[in-house]
C-alpha cells in the first residue's frame, strides 16, 4: 500500500471523525445559528469531558478485544455511593475515596473472574453491572439522592469553574487524557494493551504475562466509569442517580467505536475516544437544540456506532486477501 | 571449534501410543549449521519442540558445552540462548518491525509503565540489522512486509533476546529463489559470529547450500549424522536414508479394477498457490497425490470438495461438469473429504461419535416429521462403529474422549454414511499411531472397491503405498503423473522437492 | 432426555441437587408467605414467568451457535410498540400480532446478516442494532403508552384468558417450549445449530450451512424476544415502550443455570433456569423485598451458575485430560 503525500492524507479513513465532526458543526450551524455560540460550544466541552472520561478504560478494554457492559451502572453505583455518604454527613474527600474504591471493587470483581476463572467477559459484566445497578438502587429505594450539601464545597465551586471562558472539568479531562494517552504511546504497558487484541499467541511467545495485563485494563474501566460517576454528580446532577446506566449505554459504546476510525485505524484508542466525545457531544446537543425527539438521537446515535464499527471491521480487514479462503468466511 | 554445543543423547518421547522419538540422538557443534531431516513424522518436530521447551522428553540427557540441562519450559530455553523461528511466525501485525524485535523486552525495567523509548529500540534495532544484507523498512508496520522480511524480523527478535543456538523450522517454505539467497545470506553472516543453527528443511538441494552437517531422522531414529563435504551432497542418497531401502509399514494388497471416470478436474488454478492442475480419478482404484506441506495438496482437496473458491478450471463429476456451490452440494454429488486437519476440520469434539457420523446426512435417519430416529442412528452408527472397528462401548462417547487413530475412523465414517462415490483423503493419518495407521489404509483400499479414492498426503512412502497412479505436486504445479510401477519413492521425493 | 437416561453420576447428582435447591427456595419462601405455594399464586407465577421463559428460549439458540445477542430486548420494544400501534389503529389483533412478530423477524435478521453474512463482531453489532430499534419504538407515541383499543380488540386474551385454569400465554410459552426442544434436540435442524457451535469449521466440512444457521438463530431470538414483549403488553394491556428492558439479565441467567446443570445450553436447561430465576423474582415480590435486591440475588446466581458450567466432573476429569496430550502427538507429527 502507497501513502498518499500531502495534502491528500486528509481524505483518508483516519480522517473520516474530523470531517464528520466538521459536518456535524456546519450541519447544526446552518439549521440553527446560535449553535456556534461561545457559550454553547463551551457547554458542548462541558458534556464531552465527562462523557469520555466515562468510556476512558472502556477503550483499552476494547482494545484487548474483551467487552465491558458494566461502566455506565459502575458510575451509577459510584454516585450513590458518593451521594449516601455525603448525605450521611460524610466529607467530601472521605465520601469521594469511598466511592471510587466500590467503582474499583466492580473492576476487581470482573478482572478476578475473567482472568482467574477464564469467564466470558460480556456475562461477567452483564452480571457485575447488575450488581452495581443494584446497589445503587439499594441505597435510597431505587430513588436520586440529592445532596445539596457539596455546593458549599470548595471541590464543587472549582469544578463548576470557568477559567479564561473554559470549563475547569474540560481542563481536567484534557490533563487525564493526556496522561492516559503518554501510557498509552510511550510504555509497555499500552504496548502490552494493543499486543494483546491482536495476537494472544505471539503475546505469550515474547513471555509478556497477559492477565496482569487484562487485570489492569478491567481495572482501568471501572475507576474511570467510577470517576465520571462522581464527577457528574458534582457538574450534573447535583444528585446520585440510581438509574444513569441506561442513559450511557449506547452513548459510551458509540464514542468508543467512534474512536476507532482516528490515528490507529480499526483500533479504540485514547485520542479517538476523545474526539469520539466530542462528536457525541455535539450530536446530542444539536439536536437538543433542533427539538428532536429520543426516537431521532437515539437512532442517530446508533447509527453513528455502525459507522464506527464498519470502518473499524474494514480497517482490520484491510490486510487479508481473498484467495484461499473457505466459502463461509 | 569442534567443541559440541549441544548435545541430545538417547531421548525418548511417546504420544499415547505414537513413539515420536525412539533413542534419538543429536550434535550441535557451536557455530555450524545444521540441517535436520526427515520425512514428516519422522520425528523432527518433537525433537525441536523438546529443544525449545515446548514438550518435556520421557527419558535421555541434554548437554550444553559438555554439562546437563534441564529445560522445563520455553523461558527455560530462552535463558539458556535457544531459540526458534517458526515458518509462519507469530507477530504483531500493525506494529513496526523494530517494535515486534523488542516485543516483551522494551526495556530493562520491571515496571509496565516505566517509558519505554521507540527512538532507542528503533536506533537499535537498525543497529543489529546493519549486520545483514538486506534493507527493511523497520518503521512500517510488519503486516505491510514480505514474507522474508517478516522472516527476517523473526530472526533479528531471536538474536535481540541474546541466543546463540538458533532453531529454524522450514524458513523457505514460503520464500521465493531470490529470498532465500537473501536468507541464507543472513544465515552465513550469523554463523560468522559464532550463533549455532539448526535447521529443518524438506527441500534437499538447500542442504548443499546452507549447512555444513546434517543428520537424518526416520521412524524418531536417527539415521545418520553426516558433514557437507566440498559444498556437495548427494541428494539421492539423502533421499534414500530419509525413506529407507523399502516400504517399511504394511500395506495392503493393491488389487485396483479400474472402472469409468467418476471425477475429474481440468486446469484448476489458484491465484498463486496452484496452476493448470489436471487428473482424472476412476472408480475401483486409488489415485495419489503427493506434495510437501504448502504444496497447495490442502488447497486442492478443499477445491475438490467445493470447500474453496477457484480461480479457473473446472471439476466433472461422473463425465458431467458440476459447480460445487458449497460443501452440503458436494456431498449432494456424492463426494466426501476427510479434511487435512481433523481436530479443527474434521471432528465435531464436543459431540458424540453417532452425531458426527449422521451429520453429513442426515436425511438417511430422519421420520415422516422430520426427526432424528435415535434407534436408527444408533443402528446405522453402530454398524459403521464395527465396520470401522471403532474402539468405543457404545456411539454416545464424545469424540473427543477418542484416540488419534478412533477419530480419524469417525470423520472417515461420516463419509461412509453419507454413501459418497469419491472419497478425498486429505493427510489421512496425520497424529495416528501406526496399529490404527494400516486399518485406515485397510479402509481405504477397501471403499476403493465401489469408489473411487483420492489420496493427497506429505507423505511420500504413504501415497506410493496405497495408491495406484501417482500425481506429485510442487509449488502448486503438477511435476510427475504415472502409475505406482514407474516410480520410485526417491523419484517422487526429487520430484516434490527440487526447482526443475 | 438422553443426557438424563444415560448412565453419568455426576450429571444426575446435579440434576437432583437443583431440584433439592429449587424446593429448598420455594420452601423459604412458604415459610416467610404462606400464601406462597397456593394454586393462585403458582398461576401467577407462570404467567409473569411465561415471558421471560420465551425471550430466554429465543436467546437460547443464538448461544447455541456460540454467539451473543444483546440486541434481543431491545428489538422487541419495537416490535410491541408496532403492535400495539396496529392495535390502536384498529386493526384485527391476529394480524397485528403478526406483524409485531414480522418486525422482531426483521430485526433479528438484521442482526443475524450483521453476524453471520458480513462477520460483524457479534456483542458491538448487536448493541447498536438494538439500540436503533429501541430509537425507533419511540417513533409510534413519542414514548408514551399506547393503550387505545387494547381492551376493546381482544389482544389481552393473549395473556388473560384462562384454559383448563391457566392463561394462554403460558400454554403459549409450553407449546413452544415442546417445539423447540423437537427442533434443538430432535431435529436435523438443531444438529446444524449444536455442531455449528461446537466447531463453526468442521461442521462446515460435514455439510451444514453455518452462515445460515447463525442468521437463523439471530432471527429465533428476535422473533420470541417480539412475542414475549407482545404478550407482556397484552398482560400489562397497554403497549409500554420499556417493556423489554428488563429481560437482559434473565433470559442470560435463565442459559446459565440451565447450561450449569446439562452441561450445554439446551431447551430443558433454559426451562428449568427460568423457571428458578421467576420463582426467585416471585418470591421476593410476594415478600415485598424491593426490585434490587433480586436482581442481586440474580446476579449473584448467574455468576454461580457461570462457574459450575465451566465446571467438569471429576469422574470425566481423566478422560478430558488425554485428548490434549494426543493433540500434542498430533501437532509432533504435522
Amino acid at each position: 500500500m502507497k501513502k498518499k503525500k500531502g495534502i491528500l492524507t486528509i481524505f483518508q479513513p483516519e480522517y473520516a471523525l474530523f470531517w464528520l465532526i466538521l459536518l456535524a458543526i456546519i450541519f447544526f450551524w446552518i439549521m440553527q445559528p446560535a449553535f456556534v455560540s461561545f457559550g454553547n460550544l463551551m457547554n458542548v466541552l462541558k458534556n464531552a469531558s465527562y462523557m469520555a472520561l466515562m468510556v476512558l478504560g472502556l477503550t483499552w478494554v476494547i482494545a484487548t478485544n474483551e467487552m465491558d457492559c458494566s461502566f455506565p451502572d459502575v458510575a451509577a453505583c459510584a454516585s450513590m455511593v458518593f451521594a449516601w455518604l455525603a448525605f450521611h454527613g460524610y466529607s467530601v474527600l472521605v465520601s469521594f475515596i469511598i466511592a471510587m474504591l466500590s467503582g474499583i471493587l466492580c473492576g476487581v470483581l470482573t478482572s478476578i473472574l475473567v482472568v482467574r476463572f477464564k469467564y466470558h467477559s460480556l456475562i461477567t459484566t452483564i452480571a457485575v453491572s447488575t450488581i452495581a445497578k443494584s446497589v445503587a438502587a439499594a441505597l435510597y429505594g431505587g430513588m436520586p439522592l440529592s445532596v445539596p450539601v457539596i455546593k458549599s464545597t470548595g471541590f464543587y465551586k472549582f469544578v463548576n469553574s470557568y477559567l479564561a471562558g473554559i470549563p475547569v472539568i474540560f481542563i481536567i479531562a484534557v490533563a487525564i487524557y493526556a496522561v492516559l494517552f503518554i501510557i498509552q504511546e510511550k510504555t509497555r504497558y499500552g504496548q502490552y494493551v494493543y499486543a494483546l487484541g491482536e495476537n494472544r499467541v505471539a503475546v505469550q511467545e515474547a513471555g509478556i504475562k497477559t492477565g496482569k495485563v487484562l487485570t489492569g485494563v478491567f481495572i482501568t474501566s471501572a475507576f474511570f466509569a467510577a470517576l465520571s460517576g462522581i464527577l457528574m454528580v458534582f457538574v450534573v446532577y447535583g444528585s446520585g442517580q440510581p438509574k444513569m446506566g441506561s442513559a450511557f449505554f449506547l452513548d459510551g459504546f458509540t464514542v468508543v467505536f467512534l474512536g476507532a476510525m482516528v490515528m490507529k485505524l480499526g483500533k479504540t484508542n485514547v485520542v479517538g475516544t476523545f474526539l469520539g466525545g466530542i462528536m457525541l457531544a455535539i450530536v446530542v446537543n444539536g439536536l437538543t437544540q433542533l427539538g428532536a425527539s429520543f426516537a431521532t438521537s437515539q437512532i442517530t446515535k446508533g447509527v453513528l456506532l455502525v459507522i464506527g464499527i464498519v470502518i473499524a471491521a474494514l480497517g482490520q480487514r484491510k490486510n487479508r486477501g481473498k484467495a484461499g479462503l473457505l466459502k463461509y468466511e | 571449534m569442534e567443541e559440541n554445543r549441544l548435545e541430545l543423547i538417547g531421548i525418548n518421547k511417546t504420544f499415547t501410543a505414537v513413539k515420536a522419538l525412539d533413542t534419538a540422538d543429536f550434535f550441535l557443534k557451536r557455530g555450524e549449521v545444521h540441517g535436520l531431516l526427515g520425512i514428516n513424522g519422522a520425528g523432527k518436530s518433537t525433537l525441536i519442540k523438546i529443544i525449545s521447551g515446548i514438550y518435556s522428553k520421557d527419558s535421555g540427557e541434554i548437554l550444553m558445552d559438555g554439562k546437563p540441562v534441564v529445560i522445563k519450559n520455553a523461558q527455560d530455553a530462552i535463558a539458556l540462548g535457544i531459540s526458534t523461528v517458526y515458518q509462519d511466525p507469530q507477530m504483531i501485525d500493525s506494529f513496526t518491525g523494530y517494535e515486534n524485535i523488542y516485543l516483551g523486552m522494551e526495556n530493562e525495567s520491571k515496571s509496565d509503565i516505566s517509558p519505554i523509548s521507540r527512538k532507542k529500540m528503533r536506533d537499535e534495532a537498525k543497529k543489529l540489522l546493519e549486520q545483514y544484507p538486506l534493507d527493511i523498512d523497520l518503521e512500517k508496520p510488519v503486516s505491510l512486509l514480505s514474507a522474508i522480511e517478516r522472516e527476517i524480523i523473526a530472526l533479528l527478535r531471536a538474536i535481540a533476546r541474546k541466543c546463540d543456538i538458533l532453531i529454524l523450522d522450514e524458513p523457505t517454505s514460503i520464500l521465493t529463489e531470490k529470498e532465500k539467497q537473501i536468507l541464507f545470506d543472513c544465515i552465513r553472516e550469523l554463523k560468522g559470529k559464532g550463533v549455532s543453527i539448526i535447521y529443518i528443511t524438506h527441500h534437499l538441494d538447500e542442504v548443499s547450500t546452507i549447512c555444513d552437517s546434517y543428520t537424518i531422522f526416520r521412524n524418531g531414529k536417527t539415521v545418520a549424522s553426516e558433514n557437507v563435504i566440498g559444498g556437495k551432497v548427494d541428494v539421492n542418497h539423502i533421499a534414500e536414508l530419509m525413506i529407507g531401502e523399502k516400504l517399511s509399514r504394511f500395506y495392503p494388497e493393491k488389487n485396483a479394477s479400474p472402472a469409468d471416470e467418476a471425477f475429474s478436474c481440468e486446469g484448476i488454478s489458484l491465484s498463486e498457490k496452484l496452476n493448470d492442475i489436471g487428473f482424472s480419478a476412476r472408480k475401483g482404484e486409488i489415485l495419489g497425490i503427493f506434495g510437501l506441506v504448502g504444496s497447495g495438496i490442502d488447497e486442492l482437496s478443499k477445491i475438490m470438495y467445493g470447500a474453496m473458491d477457484y480461480s479457473e478450471g473446472s471439476l466433472k463429476i461422473a463425465g458431467e461438469f458440476v459447480k460445487l456451490k458449497n460443501t452440503e452440494s458436494a456431498i449432494e454429488h456424492g463426494i466426501y473429504l476427510v479434511p487435512g486437519n481433523r481436530k479443527t476440520e474434521g471432528q465435531i469434539g464436543n459431540l458424540s461419535i453417532a452425531e458426527n457420523i449422521t451429520l453429513a446426512k442426515l436425511s438417511r435417519v430422519l421420520d415422516k416429521l422430520g426427526l432424528v430416529k435415535r434407534s436408527e442412528e444408533q443402528k446405522l452408527s453402530g454398524e459403521l462403529i464395527n465396520t470401522l472397528s471403532i474402539a468405543t462401548p457404545d456411539g454416545y462417547k464424545k469424540v473427543q474422549e477418542l484416540s488419534g487413530g478412533n477419530q480419524q475412523k469417525v470423520v472417515i465414517g461420516k463419509g461412509l454414511f453419507s454413501q459418497a462415490k469419491v472419497y478425498v483423503f486429505c493427510e489421512p493419518t496425520v497424529g495416528v499411531d501406526v496399529g490404527a495407521k494400516s486399518g485406515i489404509y485397510e479402509i481405504m483400499r477397501g471403499l476403493a472397491k465401489d469408489s473411487a479414492v483420492i489420496i493427497l498426503s506429505s507423505d511420500p512412502e504413504e501415497v506410493l503405498g496405497n495408491a495406484d497412479r501417482i500425481i506429485v505436486l510442487n509449488q502448486g504445479r503438477i511435476t510427475l503423473q504415472c502409475a505406482d510401477k514407474e516410480t520410485t519413492l526417491k523419484q517422487m521425493l526429487v520430484k516434490a522437492t527440487s526447482n526443475q | 432426555m438422553r443426557i438424563i437416561r444415560k448412565d453419568n453420576k455426576g450429571e444426575a447428582i446435579t440434576i437432583a441437587a437443583f431440584f433439592v435447591l429449587f424446593a429448598a427456595v420455594a420452601i423459604t419462601f412458604q415459610i416467610f408467605e404462606p400464601t406462597f405455594l397456593t394454586w393462585d399464586s403458582v398461576t401467577t407465577m407462570l404467567k409473569t414467568g411465561a415471558t421471560t421463559a420465551i425471550a430466554a428460549l429465543g436467546l437460547t439458540f443464538v448461544i447455541v451457535v456460540s454467539h451473543s445477542d444483546i440486541s434481543f430486548y431491545m428489538t422487541s420494544c419495537f416490535s410491541s410498540m408496532f403492535m400495539a400501534w396496529l392495535i390502536s389503529l384498529k386493526i384485527h389483533p391476529i394480524i397485528a400480532v403478526a406483524g409485531g412478530l414480522l418486525m422482531g423477524f426483521i430485526w433479528g435478521g438484521i442482526s443475524g446478516i450483521a453476524v453471520g453474512k458480513f462477520k460483524l463482531p457479534d456483542i458491538i453489532s448487536t448493541i447498536a442494532i438494538g439500540s436503533i430499534a429501541f430509537g425507533a419504538a419511540y417513533v409510534f407515541s413519542d414514548g408514551a403508552f399506547i393503550y387505545e383499543e387494547f381492551h376493546t380488540s381482544g389482544i389481552i386474551n393473549l395473556s388473560e384468558h384462562r384454559f383448563l385454569g391457566i392463561t394462554v400465554s403460558v400454554w403459549i410459552m409450553l407449546v413452544l417450549y415442546i417445539i423447540a426442544y423437537f427442533a434443538l434436540d430432535r431435529s436435523k435442524i438443531g444438529r446444524w445449530f449444536y455442531s455449528t457451535g461446537a466447531n463453526k469449521r468442521a461442521a462446515f466440512f460435514s455439510g451444514v450451512r453455518v452462515n445460515q444457521v447463525i442468521i437463523a438463530a439471530f432471527i429465533v431470538s428476535g422473533v420470541l424476544a417480539a412475542l414475549a414483549a407482545i404478550i407482556y403488553d397484552a398482560a400489562q394491556g397497554q403497549g409500554n415502550v420499556k417493556i423489554g428492558m428488563n429481560f437482559l439479565m434473565p433470559c442470560f441467567s435463565a442459559i446459565y443455570i440451565g447450561w450449569s446443570v446439562f452441561k450445554k445450553p439446551c431447551v430443558i436447561g433454559t426451562f428449568f433456569g427460568a423457571l428458578i430465576s421467576t420463582v426467585i423474582t416471585t418470591g421476593f415480590t410476594v415478600m415485598s423485598i424491593p426490585y434490587y435486591y433480586s436482581d442481586l440475588t440474580m446476579a449473584g446466581v448467574l455468576i454461580l451458575a457461570i462457574g459450575l458450567s465451566k465446571m467438569q466432573f471429576k469422574s470425566k476429569e481423566s478422560d478430558i485430560a488425554k485428548p490434549d496430550d494426543k493433540a500434542e502427538g498430533q501437532v509432533a507429527q504435522a
